[in-house]
């Protein structure tokens, strides 16, 4: 349950993000029901826009699963970073732990590790709370994006950074994370627009590792 | 896609055990690397952006402080919406 709880939060930013995510697919032709499928089977906000943003321009089904499993690369780096926490977890615990992994649940999760109270239970816990805040928002978006303006403009967009810097800033206490964290910043500034979406991503990520190797605390 | 997306999320986590320190040590940087440019990311470099940048580094630095995460989110935001609605 500390998990799901600490993850409401989240839902400030993540209601109207899967709102401005069923604007932009109805926008895109898509029906109610495909958009709202898609959050409730894929539940990767970033993947999604991507896809819907295609479907507009008529790409073909092969370019989306591409499109998505692009942008999705980082979460193999976030697999990676958690499965010495999971090696003796149960693999249908695993599975659904897999499922629940996003970009906000994967730093509250990480968190709670490194502060000595993760877990499985907690990962899932904080997964399902943006779960159903991501679907909340999807459903809203589909039944009244036509009659509301876009949260956007409200600087709602604003809960992700602040969440990202919250996460990060207790972790800059080692010269090693200072370093990485500044070669990934950067990183991020050149290499994320550069590249298309998940690739950038993952090639900043590994310019801060890199970053971060260079130096012995 | 919903396969390729789980398959993406579930590949880490069923990774073969890692041992070489070199490797370990790199995955013990991906939070910090994966937050920051999560941060540069969300927020870009362009005209008029530098207060989202200022507000965002008053989150992270209550953060430090030791401010629960949903502290530092909603007085980030209650300062950037007091901040853009004095400007207008």
């Amino acid at each position: 349950m500390s998990g799901l709880v600490e993850a409401l939060p989240l839902w400030l930013g993540v209601v109207p993000f899967g709102f401005v995510y069923a604007a932009v697919g109805r926008r895109a032709g898509l029906s109610g029901s495909e958009i709202q499928l898609m959050s409730l089977l894929v539940f990767a906000g970033g993947a999604q826009f991507t896809v819907v943003r295609l479907v507009a321009q008529g790409a073909p089904r092969s370019l989306l699963v591409i499109a998505a499993t692009l942008i999705n690369l980082r979460h193999v780096l976030y697999g990676l970073s958690l499965a010495p926490y999971f090696r003796a977890v149960r693999h249908d615990l695993r599975a659904a732990a897999a499922f629940f992994i996003v970009d906000e649940s994967y730093g509250l999760g990480m968190r709670a590790y490194l502060e000595g109270r993760g877990g499985a239970p907690y990962l899932i816990g904080a997964g399902v709370s943006l779960y159903l805040a991501w679907n909340l928002g999807t459903a809203l978006g589909i039944a009244f994006s036509a009659a509301v303006p876009d949260p956007r403009n409200l600087g709602l967009d604003l809960v992700f950074p602040l969440t990202f810097a919250a996460l990060l800033a207790p972790l800059l206490r080692q010269a090693a994370n200072r370093r990485a964290a500044l070669a990934a910043l950067l990183a991020g500034l050149v290499v994320v627009p550069a590249l298309p979406s998940g690739l950038g991503f993952v090639a900043a990520t590994m310019v801060g590792m890199l970053g971060g190797l260079w130096t012995r605390d | 896609m919903a396969v390729a997306t789980f398959l993406t999320r579930a590949i880490g986590l069923w990774g073969v055990p890692i041992r070489t320190p070199w490797v370990l040590r790199s995955l013990g940087l991906v939070p910090v690397a994966a937050f920051a440019v999560l941060v540069s990311a969300s927020l870009e470099l362009r005209p008029g952006a530098w207060f989202r940048w200022l507000v965002v580094a008053l989150g992270g630095w209550l953060s430090w402080r030791g401010v629960p995460i949903w502290v530092c989110v909603g007085s980030g935001l209650a300062v950037y919406l007091i901040g853009i609605s004095l400007a207008h």
